[in-house]
């Protein structure tokens, strides 16, 4: 199986540059995801790959071959869409014999090779049905086997799960990741939705404004966010504005609190940064009466709980603001709201990144609301 | 395109059906007894009407005289050219519209195509009669503005036997009006064939014909099928252009109607009976066709 | 956006349907323009202008458009509509009843129904009915009905109608509450082209109207047509302008105040 390549991909409708020079390179058999708002470019990238649209500048290679000026029938890449995408005068069997039909491949051939993808996708029985006559998951997966028949080159995914329902999307994920495993096929795969990119990538690309904003491993861009935006973008951040201090063991200033981060010891004292705590590295403990916790602690008041399951977030009205924390349920029932905590983390857990000039409304809302914007509407 | 969103475990088959629709017997069926009761006053009755009065001698009793009259050369002859005709001008106008519709709708075509053509459509598919005659006089007869300029360069059309008041003129002058009518049926058809199946087509090696052939054609047919039935029904109604053109002359099925029954040259209003039911059957067989023929695609459209 | 150049073949067919739609008018409105000797001048249109039959007769067709979009919109848009909700399995049933008028040409229609309605002259009540040119609206409704239906059909297939009807009432609404404020203002574009293809229709419509002997505008422009050469080709041009201009600026105006209801039908791009 070859690699992709994508190289100074770039492209413009009118004054709005939808891809700025974009560089990526994808493993031979490496799943790769395309992350990021809508609006951000990741499917302009896939349907340039795919020959649907032209990029203004910029090569894409399979391999070792260029195909940039290969007309999208020739360039044997399949290809699963968002939706609606079998065709509907065709029955499960004859839509996944489609592409070898074109190939003139033998009929024998062609029905052995098609009963085996849809065995493979778990549609063995379907093989007779209209797409009207398949549910919504069903026909995403006769999506999946037809684009996987040609046994094409590179594999492409276009937010193949945004139109199906919630359960569904993540038994369906799972299987994907499963038969591009099997198959050893090299994919490239766009979504707006984090945990599905996180859950099923061997690297994850997170795009904004049509440029990079990070790749890497899930856990890195979970784990380790190197801009603002990622840091906003990937799951539930508590960011901070604060300025470093000139402290041996490593601490920042908010709002005239001492917070003690073992990264800063590596920055400049005075430099404005923004500290990024996820909320479950947060420790919360429940204060009795009115003692104000010592050292290192912070304290406020429990503003909400929100219930998700094994865990519940807490919100904490801060002197630096409102913070995020996750308990486990079972302990959360003893927090109720009003309540006095302290909260203390690990030092070495939070990440500073560094806030340009002038970046002050990066923090804030911003946390929640780039959230909804993953929800599927 | 609810199903789409089907849980996976829902029984493919069973069709969503809502607390709201009716069970058998109740009496939701009241709702449409206005609608029902105006086309069995005003549509189904008066062709009842008109065909047992077909049947209905002036004497009182009942004869086939005047279905067996539909048999006289003359009127035969009026239903193989009313035929003819329709057929030329369904497939004319048929295939042309589709691809006018289909250029209209690409996407490089600018925007504002579309609804100066859908308007002009919409009249030009109702300009019949007078001013549509007129138009063409003053196009192709005689002193024709294209007969004068084709003959400037040699051409002249009328001296190798070119006539509108003939069958190929009156085909040129339908078109007039058949072209807008597909152009107004198939472009809502041809906006349901989605962009997602041409590109899947062309992802899985199709070329654009190859696409045309295995999927967008049989994914049209019964539409278009459909838009050429109406086609043929209406250039067999036509009556007011036809008239207009010819002055009358015209052996055509609705201008004899019109003389036998508006007593024009011989007042045989049973004749005219006959006539239209003879005109209803045709137009009745051309939709059993479509009916037989769109059976065929029938298993993969949605009931 | 940046727009590809038009391609070649989809170019060809557009111009080919734009000389053929253009170039009648186009010689219809010179031959409107010659006063004899190849002089040209306005003298046609100023004798048509100046006919008050012209007058009178194109304000009898347009109200009878007017009122038979009405009446045919009264009778349709329930019908749709409950069958759409209540009656799905009729749908079959509507489609082919929509398709019924084309079967029985106009010519045929008027014949029968002037057949039908002869009987009830003795009815006093409907002396009135029997002697106006109203009593077109009957067939005309019918005639109309493909093109209405059609509309309608699709306008409501493109909603849904159940989620926005059991909303509605949900929060108690009445059923005329629910038509009138919750599916029409939805339909808005249905409505518009049922409209538009409806005035159309009656705009033009000829042969009932000369059989029942009324005249309507299509009628009157026959009788000019057979007079005089001249006027009727500048009656057949203002006649096609006027419809054409009264199409666009319906579209135009619909455009303008459906724009933001756009946004919660979700269109199906």
């Amino acid at each position: 199986m070859p690699g992709l390549k994508l190289q100074g991909l770039h492209k413009q409708f009118g004054e709005v540059v939808a891809l700025r020079t974009l560089d990526l390179a994808v493993e031979s058999g490496e799943f790769v995801s395309l992350l990021g708002p809508s609006g951000c470019g990741k499917t302009t990238a896939l349907r340039i790959v795919a020959g649907f649209e032209h990029a203004d500048e910029g090569r894409i290679l399979v391999g070792d071959k260029d195909i940039t000026d290969v007309p999208a029938n020739r360039r044997d890449m399949g290809m699963v869409f968002q939706s609606y995408s079998l065709f509907p005068n065709m029955t499960a069997q004859q839509n996944v014999e489609f592409g070898l039909r074109i190939r003139k491949q033998r009929s024998a051939e062609r029905a052995r090779r098609a009963s085996e993808l849809l065995d493979l996708v778990g549609l063995a029985s379907a093989t007779g049905r209209y797409p009207h006559q398949l549910s919504g998951g069903q026909q995403q997966r006769v999506a999946l086997a037809r684009a996987l028949a040609i046994e094409p080159s590179v594999l492409l995914l276009d937010e193949p799960l945004s139109a199906l329902d919630a359960k569904v999307r993540v038994q369906l994920r799972e299987e994907i990741r499963r038969i591009q495993t099997q198959l050893g096929i090299t994919a490239l795969y766009v979504t707006h939705d984090q945990e599905e990119a996180l859950s099923v990538s061997d690297r994850v690309v997170v795009l904004s404004h049509g440029q990079i904003e990070q790749v890497g491993t899930p856990a890195e861009i979970y784990g380790e966010p190197q801009t603002v935006f990622v840091a906003a973008f990937i799951g539930t951040m508590n960011r901070i504005e604060a300025t470093v201090r000139a402290d041996p063991s490593g601490a920042v200033e908010s709002a005239g609190h001492r917070l003690p981060v073992h990264a800063a010891r590596n920055w400049t004292s005075g430099l404005h940064v923004l500290m990024l705590l996820r909320p479950e590295v947060i420790d919360l403990r429940p204060l009795q009466g009115d003692t104000s916790a010592g050292g290192e602690a912070m304290t406020g008041n429990v503003k909400s709980h929100t219930f998700l399951g094994p865990v519940t977030r807490v919100q904490v009205s801060t002197p630096i603001g409102d913070l995020m924390v996750d308990v486990p349920s079972v302990e959360a029932l003893s927090v109720s709201i009003g309540a006095r905590v302290s909260l203390t983390w690990d030092p070495a857990s939070p990440r500073l990144i560094e806030l340009p000039a002038g970046a002050e409304n990066v923090v804030g809302p911003a946390a929640i609301i780039a959230e909804d914007e993953l929800q599927p509407a | 395109m609810a199903d789409t969103t089907r849980d996976i475990t829902t029984l493919p088959m069973s069709r969503p059906r809502g607390i709201l629709v009716a069970k058998r017997g109740s009496l939701a069926w009241l709702g449409v007894v206005p609608f029902f009761l105006y086309t069995t006053l005003f549509l189904l009755l008066p062709a009842l009407w008109l065909t047992t009065d077909a049947f209905r001698s002036p004497t009182g009793g009942y004869t086939f005289s005047f279905i067996q009259k539909l048999f006289q050369s003359q009127y035969e002859n009026a239903f193989f050219t009313s035929i003819r005709i329709s057929l030329v001008t369904a497939l004319v106008g048929g295939i042309f519209g589709l691809f006018v519709a289909y250029a209209a709708l690409r996407e490089d075509v600018p925007r504002w195509v579309r609804p100066l053509l859908t308007t002009y459509s919409g009249v030009a598919a109702n300009f019949a009669g007078v001013p549509l005659a007129f138009a063409f006089v003053a196009t192709l007869g005689g002193a024709g503005l294209v007969t004068q300029f084709l003959a400037r360069f040699g051409l002249d059309i009328y001296a190798r036997g070119f006539s509108l008041y003939t069958f190929t003129g009156l085909t040129i002058t339908y078109v007039y009006f058949q072209l807008p009518l597909m152009i107004l049926i198939i472009i809502p058809s041809l906006e349901g064939i989605k962009r997602e199946w041409r590109e899947a087509a062309t992802n899985l090696g199709a070329t654009h014909t190859q696409f045309w052939r295995h999927i967008g054609l049989p994914i049209l047919f019964p539409s278009l099928l459909g838009a050429m039935v109406l086609l043929f029904g209406n250039a067999f109604s036509a009556y007011a252009t036809p008239y207009a053109l010819t002055s009358g002359s015209v052996n055509l099925v609705p201008i004899l109607i019109g003389n036998v029954t508006s007593g024009e040259v011989v007042a045989d209003p049973n004749l005219g009976d006959a006539l239209a039911l003879g005109t209803i059957v045709i137009i009745s067989i051309s939709v059993v066709i479509y009916a037989l023929l769109q059976r065929r695609s029938d298993k993969w459209l949605r009931r | 956006m940046r727009r590809p150049r038009i391609a070649p073949w989809s170019a060809f067919w557009l111009l080919l349907a734009v000389l053929y739609f253009l170039i009648p008018m186009y010689a219809t409105a010179e031959f409107s323009l010659q006063t004899g000797n190849g002089q040209y001048g306005f003298d046609a249109y100023r004798e048509i202008l100046n006919d008050p039959s012209f007058k009178s007769s194109f304000l009898l067709s347009l109200r009878l458009a007017v009122e038979t979009v009405l009446v045919s919109l009264i009778i349709m848009v329930p019908t749709v509509y409950w069958v759409h909700l209540k009656l799905p399995r009729l749908r079959r049933v509507m489609d082919f009843i929509a398709i019924l008028p084309f079967m029985v040409p106009p010519i045929t229609l008027a014949i029968g129904l002037l057949r039908e309605l002869h009987p009830l002259v003795t009815v006093r009540q409907l002396t009135w009915l029997l002697s106006s040119p109203q009593q077109l609206i009957l067939p005309y409704v019918i005639i109309v009905m493909p093109f209405t239906y059609r509309s309608l059909d699709a306008g409501m297939r493109a909603i849904d109608l159940r989620i926005l009807t059991e909303a509605a009432q949900s929060v108690g609404a009445s059923w005329l509450t629910i038509l009138f404020r919750v599916i029409l203002p939805n339909l808005r574009s249905a409505l518009l082209s049922a409209a538009f293809l409806t005035i159309t229709v009656v705009m033009g419509e000829f042969t009932i109207a000369s059989l029942n002997q009324f005249q309507t505008f299509s009628v009157y422009i026959q009788y000019i047509g057979a007079a005089k050469a001249n006027p009727a080709a500048a009656l057949s041009i203002i006649s096609f302008t006027l419809t054409w201009g009264l199409m666009l600026s319906i579209l135009i105006i619909g455009r303008q105040r459906g724009s933001q209801q756009q946004a919660q039908i979700g269109t199906t791009r």
